[in-house]
């Protein structure tokens, strides 16, 4: 909502400059989204009295003059202007003025004769669209007068209006605002209404009004004018439309916007020739039915939405566009003027629907003031009458079957005081209700009983009250209290605590943090990630259909994060991503908290030789989940898996006491094809609620052992198949309290020396007893054992 | 001098010479061997002490120790050198790069969401959660939020095909609390959110807020502006000050708006907050008496607050980020400043 500071000042004083008002507003709720000084002169444009005027030797329609400016000595400037005779005192941009921002008056020669500046037509200074001549000032402007002191620049601020302050959407409404703010409600200057009514002819008498539809139309108000002259507005009025950004159109027009700005009441005005029957019927369109809008766009209705007929059709969609068939021309003579109220959720619901927002419409949705709409009708009526020339028919058609009654709101002083956290007397309360145009009912000591006008429709309950309190009183003056420390429950409710940690503990493992977008393309959702199109979960009106999915895995996402970093030359990456994952899978719980490692690139970029061009492979990201799950407690056996998202062969499972925690691998080919990987990609996925379902509290102390270890090797020649882990779980499977560790340390594979698929490996042995030194000869015994064993279990040569 | 003196200093002066020649451990071992093995020079003339004057014991006794002791240095010192890959007179070349243990990077919302749930907690409040997808009821109704407010509307709410929606804030949280549990309530709520916005500079399809909520006996709008100062103070400085506006929101009566003083320019206008000194942080209120009555609370015995704030506002305004979108992107670049 747009106000100018000249317009607001024909109902109340404004004690501040307009930044200190627009401030001052800002913290009684009404915010402002810009301020711009419209209608501003120029530097440099001064006064100018014209002496001579001659003809010019070289061309027809210009004129050399010479113009007191008020320093010594007149200037000589040409001029084109039909009216720059002697004696006319007229706006001179002298040399060096910058007019329209960019258009810089310089010494020059017009057709061979010098100028010194430039008279100045209207929209040359910016002060409106005329061009027919120079711009005629007063008689006793005094020569050399910068024009800026003549014409006061007018400064409009942008206000943004809450959705419960209708009442904001107007002049008179914000006016009423600064009177609230300042204590000036008695000074608050509504305009006088003289309204010259013709006796003779009664507007019963030329129309009438049909409301079939009361429940969207609770009143509507008609009069007619006629013998009305469509021409210009006045100049007061273009320039105050102007300046909050309405284009003039003619007089009559004019008026209602100008109405509806001053008082927030939306109005129309239809060429009453037009109208069928002479007569106005407010029903619901006919599904189908269709109206062609003053924009020259045919639109198809419904029954939900609300039309203006005359006897035979549509002529306006209710509150939202009038209709090209009864649009105020210039031939029109004879006027209908409608202000009306229509129901709020219904406009809305049409506008939105048609997607047609109008200044009508803004205002209809969040609702009138039901008796501001006949003041409106009184008042655009004479102004049509003063400036159009009409003749005003007597009386107005007043279709308003249900009046307002007003309401009755009670608060509590002490609730009032308790709630906003302050000391407030009773008198101030009383005096901030009355400034802002409440009606006292009665009072108590402890309570108060008002009576909100009509425009104030948000004030229902006490606390509507108390915010008006609050708000008068200055959230500014409100002493914030120390905050609190009371317990808000315990540390193990806390949902956070987890993800913080996971969080922290990727990032100490050498990952950058990454966030991607829940939404993404459904075919990615379903590419090698195991998911098929039935389990995904899509919204009904997703912004794309690139974006139809809400993901089920972090994968596509973080893919994508790879591919804009590898797009970019960033080929050494290590990342994570710990989101919310959506799905309708067989084990999935509709949301869960998943986490996304990869790792692609070389090892030790920063150092050089051989070291450097060392390349991440499948154990580094293997590494990165042990050390992970190692610092959450968390044990889980590794075996090959099978995966889309993998390289078969190149894919493992971390699997506790059978249930899946993590599945890692090298990224398959078909989801790598085009990122132009310079190294291969590594990819994790865990699931950071299956996770936290194993991590086991933390353990008792455990003695540190008080012996020596012993340290036995054994070397061995398998087939190339065999895995690591066999050899491993061979010795476990002895159960022999003594071992502390197996560890493999070599492998070594020659098909010279060792023969095709095969393999030596070689593991050491860690022996310890908690009771004592362990002698040579016991752990010679033992590892004898061992060592038979794995011959015999896994069929392998010792060597 | 004893005979035997002057042989121990000799053995003792071999022994470091041998030492200085020695290549590798083996020499120093065979240096061991040689002269402290059980067959070695000194166990010998240890043997000799005993045809030593007695007067002269002492001093050979202490020679011995000396000797000895001066053998063992010199093989742990030689030992030590050998272990070092460098020789002396070989320094390395410092200025090679490391070999580097990158510690990752906590993403900047994630950040200011650590923070920010770190201050509430020392204040005590506690984290709770919800499912991002949402009822109408917990994200809109019980909020008090009008049947035809246009935030319900499908061109800026994600539905889906059940009725359900993807929550636009994480208000709902505090219904799904309130109606699981009677007052006292203090929590605050972090998480992701969702509004149908088409992604630019400064909008998000998702991006993340946190919510808090103070439920007990005589809550006021006071204690509202004492809390959000001291948050205020704790993630931007001491110095920072919070103002309050009054705004509407359907779920809070009063409802404010609250800003913060522009951390850039300390309040004298800059850029960053458009010349006004201040900058909108989110909105708050005290909590409307219709959302108490949804949820089974008496809004005559109990009062409350409740906050919301968006987390990318605030990463952004803290490190100076124009563009939203550089948050989702993920670029390592980006990333690693943090």
């Amino acid at each position: 909502m747009k106000t100018s500071i000249q317009w607001l000042k024909n109902y109340i004083d404004i004690p501040w400059e307009p930044r200190e008002l627009a401030e001052r507003l800002t913290l009684a709720g009404l915010e402002v989204e810009g301020i711009e000084e419209v209608g501003g002169v120029a530097k440099g444009v001064v006064v100018g009295e014209i002496l001579t005027r001659e003809s010019h030797p070289n061309a027809d329609k210009l004129s050399v003059c010479t113009v007191d400016i008020g320093e010594e000595g007149p200037l000589q400037i040409v001029c084109g202007a039909p009216n720059c005779d002697p004696g006319v005192k007229a706006p001179v941009a002298t040399i060096g003025t910058v007019l329209d921002e960019d258009f810089k008056i310089k010494k020059g020669k017009l057709r061979g004769v010098v100028s010194e500046g430039m008279l100045c037509a209207v929209d040359e200074l910016g002060l409106g669209d005329a061009h027919e001549g120079i711009l005629e000032l007063s008689a006793d402007a005094v020569p050399g007068t910068p024009l800026r002191a003549l014409y006061e620049a007018d400064v409009v601020i942008d206000w943004e209006v809450t959705p419960n302050r209708p009442d904001w959407l107007s002049h008179i409404g914000i006016a009423r605002e600064i009177a609230a703010v300042t204590g000036t409600l008695a000074n608050l200057r509504l305009p006088e209404i003289p309204l010259a009514e013709s006796a003779e002819t009664a507007v019963e008498t030329l129309t009438s009004v049909d409301v079939q539809a009361p429940d969207l139309c609770p009143r509507y108000t008609a009069r007619v004018i006629r013998n009305v002259k469509i021409g210009p507005s006045p100049e007061w009025m273009q320039t105050a439309l102007r300046a909050v950004g309405l284009r003039p159109i003619n007089n009559v027009v004019d008026i209602t916007n100008y109405v509806m700005l001053e008082c927030g009441q939306p109005l129309h005005a239809f060429d009453y020739d037009f109208l069928a029957g002479h007569r106005i019927v407010v029903r619901r369109a006919a599904d189908g039915e269709k109206i062609t809008t003053l924009d020259d766009t045919v639109i198809k209705l419904t029954a939900d939405n609300l039309l203006i007929c005359d006897a035979e059709r549509g002529v306006a969609l209710a509150g939202v566009m009038g209709g090209a068939n009864s649009e105020i021309g210039e031939n029109t003579t004879t006027v209908l003027l409608e202000s009306a109220v229509f129901d709020p959720s219904n406009i809305r619901a049409t506008s939105h629907k048609l997607g047609i927002s109008t200044d009508s419409s803004h205002r209809f949705e969040r609702g009138v003031d039901i008796e501001m709409c006949e003041f409106a009708s009184r008042r655009a009526a004479d102004l049509i009458r003063e400036l159009a020339g009409g003749e005003l028919a007597k009386g107005v058609i007043d279709a308003y079957a249900t009046p307002f009654a007003p309401r009755e709101v009670t608060a509590r002083f002490a609730r009032i005081n308790s709630l906003i956290g302050v000391d407030i007397p009773t008198a101030t309360v009383q005096t901030f209700f009355e400034q802002l145009g409440l009606e006292i009912a009665s009072a108590t000591d402890e309570t108060i009983t008002v009576v909100p006008p009509p425009f104030r429709g948000d004030l229902e309950r006490e606390v509507d009250l108390i915010e008006e309190v609050a708000r008068l009183y200055g959230l500014d003056n409100i002493e914030g209290s120390a905050a609190t420390a009371r317990l808000g429950g315990m540390r193990d409710d806390d949902t956070y605590y987890p993800i913080e940690e996971a969080r922290a503990q990727l990032r100490a493992l050498g990952l950058d943090e990454t966030m991607t977008y829940s939404f993404i393309n459904p075919e990615a959702a379903v590419n090698c990630t195991g998911f098929t199109d039935e389990q995904l979960i899509r919204p009904s009106n997703p912004l794309s259909s690139e974006l139809g999915t809400m993901r089920p895995t972090l994968i596509p996402g973080i893919l994508q994060s790879v591919a804009h970093n590898i797009a970019h030359n960033n080929d050494e990456l290590a990342f994570f991503e710990l989101g919310r994952v959506l799905a309708n899978a067989p084990g999935f719980p509709e949301e869960r908290d998943e986490v996304a490692i990869v790792m692609t690139g070389r090892a030790h970029p920063e150092r050089f030789g051989s070291e450097r061009e060392s390349e991440i492979d499948f154990y580094d990201i293997k590494g990165m989940l042990e050390c992970w799950l190692e610092a959450r407690r968390v044990t889980a056996e590794c075996a090959t898996a099978e995966h889309p998202a993998f390289h078969k062969g190149a894919c493992a499972a971390l699997t506790v006491g059978g249930v899946q925690v993590a599945v890692f691998g090298e990224v398959c080919a078909e989801l790598t094809t085009g990122l132009r990987l310079k190294h291969p990609l590594f990819l994790a996925v865990a699931q950071l609620d299956a996770l936290r379902a194993c991590e086991t509290a933390p353990m008792t102390y455990q003695a540190l052992p008080p012996f020596p270890a012993v340290v036995r090797d054994i070397a061995l020649l398998a087939s190339a198949s065999l895995p690591c882990q066999a050899v491993i779980d061979t010795v476990a499977d002895m159960k022999l309290p003594l071992i502390e560790r197996v560890d493999l340390f070599d492998i070594y594979e020659d098909e010279k020396t060792l023969g095709a698929g095969r393999k030596s490996m070689a593991y050491s042995i860690t022996y310890r007893d908690p009771r004592q030194t362990m002698t040579d000869k016991k752990v010679n015994k033992l590892h004898e054992r061992v060592r038979s064993t794995i011959q015999s279990k896994l069929g392998v040569e010792l060597r | 001098m004893t005979d035997l003196e002057k042989q121990l200093l000799d053995a003792l002066e071999q022994a470091e010479q041998m030492l200085a020649d020695a290549a590798n451990n083996a020499d120093v071992e065979a240096c061991r061997i040689q002269f402290i093995g059980r067959k070695g020079v000194l166990p010998a003339l240890m043997k000799k002490m005993g045809d030593v004057a007695p007067e002269d014991r002492p001093a050979a006794g202490k020679t011995l120790n000396r000797v000895k002791q001066g053998i063992t240095q010199a093989l742990e010192s030689r030992e030590a050198e050998l272990r070092s890959v460098v020789a002396d007179d070989e320094a390395i070349d410092v200025t090679l790069p490391g070999r580097r243990r990158t510690i990752g990077s906590i993403h900047p919302v994630a950040r200011v969401m650590d923070d920010a749930v770190a201050i509430f907690r020392r204040m005590g409040f506690v984290v709770a959660d919800g499912p991002d997808l949402e009822t109408v009821h917990n994200n809109f109704d019980a909020l008090n939020t009008p049947a035809d407010h246009p935030s319900r509307d499908v061109q800026d709410t994600f539905y889906l095909e059940d009725g359900r929606l993807l929550r636009t804030q994480t208000s709902p949280v505090q219904i799904r609390v309130m109606e699981s549990q009677p007052p006292p309530v203090r929590i605050v709520c972090p998480g992701r959110c969702y509004r149908r916005d088409t992604p630019d500079a400064t909008h998000s399809m998702n991006f993340h807020q946190i919510e808090g909520l103070y439920v007990d006996r005589n809550v006021s709008l006071a204690d509202l502006k004492g809390v959000l100062s001291e948050f205020a103070r704790e993630l931007m400085g001491p110095d920072v000050k919070v103002r309050f506006r009054p705004h509407f929101f359907p779920f809070t009566e009063p409802s404010i708006e609250y800003d913060f003083s522009c951390i850039m320019c300390e309040g004298k206008g800059c850029s960053v907050c458009k010349n006004s000194g201040w900058l909108e942080i989110s909105g708050a209120g005290m909590v409307d008496p219709n959302v108490f009555r949804n949820v089974g609370y008496d809004p005559e015995v109990w009062t409350g607050y409740a906050f919301g704030m968006g987390i990318e506002r605030i990463a952004m305004i803290r490190h100076a980020i124009n563009d939203i979108r550089l948050l989702y992107e993920n670029d390592v670049r980006f990333l690693a400043q943090f």
